[in-house]
């Protein structure tokens, strides 16, 4: 046993990992006679005592300063899903707001009900699921007035315009799940919702014109997100990609770095900079899969098509080349290349949500395992 | 600094069913390794304390979703770093660095307290990669285990061990805690 074996077996076994007796015992004895073995156990242990960066004084009361409105709406709304459940129980009609400023919620941070009803994910579950329900309400209450109406198309508006400007619709859903995050960059997760029922109980959608602002590295398909403004934070070259990006000219070979992140982004030098791409996911049981191409994504607007491998399929069950596989994290359903297991990769429809990683796309998209390390 | 796990599938219950005194003092029990993680992500004091604010009102949101399938430690890791991938992503904040530059002379210091091996070992974590930081604050911070690391950063578990491992021995040495530079006691 040399030392980087011995110290690896005492890491690992400090941080709790399960170790053959025999095989830690020898790593202890090389590590008790080896000095330079022992200086790294003793190092080990004194980075355990080292503090940490701690919070600062009041971190904790502006934490709970900003979870208050958030508190205060959900109190109000079990009280309201109390009164309605008491209200049916006994055949009466369910209570209403009755002004507009109360369809609004003065107290609720108003875009937070209705980013559940912008993304496509699952609804809550759980404890608090029924509290969706009535998020939802006050567009129907909207009917009651002119004045209700006025209000809550005032706020629907301003939801939708905040939805597609600001608010990355990624953070969106990891902010509801705490899943990670499973979704590509802010334009393609524009709201709309699914047609041809891609997407668990969505409504009919249209796909949209143009593809996003994609590039292709090595037959997967990524999507922009932030410019990164240091640039000693995108490390070294590790390629090239060809893209004329939105212009109209020929597509050039532009220089790909390995991203800052480990999210299996890439960073390249664009017309504007250095700029993050993320790669286009989606989660089947706990695995990412990134879209590819079987066509050049060499500019802006295309939209990735199936590996020349597979015929395009012929019918909604995505026969002659794929077999219905299920449904992926997101309910949509992904067929798998004929006679091949689905870990190997596996087709969506066409046509899925503008809101789905696949971004609304006219084609067939296939979704290979995605790379730790692009 | 690790989370302690006693009780807090029980405060994340209370909490869901309305008690903020519990969420309170999950919050005060957890905030230092959210912001500790949101430090060594940023490299700055502003953006670490925003993204915990935002790391626990994403909490908040998320409390009718815990199934507790997972331990309440991956969960709450699993929201801090997509907190902070996010807020990188959205271009609103930047990276800390990788700027090995900032660490000569670390090694010739007198390390003569533990407040000046702290600021040392925040300078010696921006040498870390991005990855073997994220994997480290995993199991350091959150003392998730490897297995439970893998899945929140999407990685096998043997990766995690591997990145870990490394960042130990990256640490050790920056420190000069291996021997060389006599700065273990």
């Amino acid at each position: 046993m040399n030392c980087i074996e011995a110290q690896a077996l005492v890491s690992a076994a400090h941080d709790g990992e399960l170790i053959g007796e025999a095989e830690l015992a020898a790593a202890q004895k090389h590590c008790a006679e080896c000095e330079d073995c022992t200086a790294f156990v003793a190092g080990m242990r004194y980075l355990d005592v080292l503090p940490a960066p701690s919070a600062p004084t009041g971190m904790a009361e502006r934490v709970m300063d900003a979870v208050a409105p958030l508190a205060a709406e959900r109190t109000e709304e079990r009280l309201i899903q109390a009164e309605r459940a008491e209200a049916e129980s006994v055949g009466t009609e369910a209570p209403q707001p009755e002004s507009a400023a109360e369809v609004a919620g003065d107290a609720a941070p108003t875009a937070m009900p209705f980013e559940y009803s912008a993304v496509s994910m699952p609804a809550p579950s759980g404890p608090g699921a029924g509290g969706f329900s009535w998020f939802v309400g006050p567009i129907r209450w909207a009917t009651l007035g002119a004045a209700t109406a006025l209000a809550a198309t005032a706020l629907v508006a301003f939801v939708v315009i905040g939805l597609n400007g600001n608010t990355p619709a990624s953070r969106r859903s990891t902010a509801t799940s705490g899943v990670e995050s499973t979704v590509s960059p802010d334009f393609t997760y524009s709201g709309g919702a699914a047609q041809d029922g891609q997407i668990a109980g969505a409504a009919p959608n249209k796909a949209p014109a143009q593809a996003p602002d994609y590039v292709m590295y090595k037959d997967f398909v990524y999507a922009p997100g932030a410019l990164i403004a240091d640039a000693s934070s995108a490390t070294p070259t590790i390629g090239t990609l060809s893209t004329a990006f939105a212009s109209g000219g020929a597509p050039q070979q532009v220089t790909v770095y390995r991203s800052p992140l480990s999210d299996g982004s890439i960073v390249v030098q664009g017309p504007d900079g250095l700029r993050l791409y993320a790669p286009v996911i989606r989660m089947l049981t706990s695995v990412r899969y990134q879209l590819t191409s079987g066509k050049a994504v060499d500019h802006f607007g295309v939209w990735p098509v199936l590996p020349d491998r597979f015929p395009a399929p012929t019918n909604s069950a995505g026969t002659p080349s794929f077999v219905t596989a299920g449904t992926d994290a997101l309910s949509v359903p992904i067929y798998s290349a004929t006679g091949r297991p689905v870990t190997e990769g596996f087709a969506v429809a066409p046509v899925t949500a503008t809101t789905d990683p696949a971004g609304g796309n006219p084609n067939w998209t296939w979704w290979a395992p995605a790379p730790a390390n692009p | 600094m690790k989370l302690t796990q006693l009780d807090d599938p029980e405060l994340i219950r209370a909490a869901n069913e309305g008690d903020i005194g519990a969420f309170e003092k999950f919050v005060r029990a957890h905030t230092d390794a959210v912001y500790a993680h949101a430090y060594r992500f940023f490299g700055d004091v502003q953006a670490a304390q925003d993204a915990t604010q935002e790391v626990w009102v994403n909490v908040y949101r998320a409390l009718p979703d815990f199934e507790g399938r997972s331990a309440v430690s991956t969960w709450l890791f699993r929201i801090t770093r997509n907190v902070c991938l996010d807020m990188l992503r959205a271009g609103r904040r930047v990276a800390a660095p990788l700027d090995p530059v900032d660490l000569r002379g670390i090694a010739a210091d007198d390390t003569a307290g533990d407040a000046a091996s702290h600021v040392d070992l925040e300078t010696a974590m921006r040498a870390l990669s991005p990855e073997d930081r994220d994997a480290f604050n995993a199991v350091a911070l959150f003392g998730l285990p490897y297995a439970e690391a893998a899945s929140a950063i999407g990685v096998p578990a043997g990766t995690v061990k591997s990145r870990v491992f490394r960042a130990r021995r990256a640490l050790i040495a920056l420190l000069s805690l291996d021997g060389q530079g006599g700065g273990a006691r």
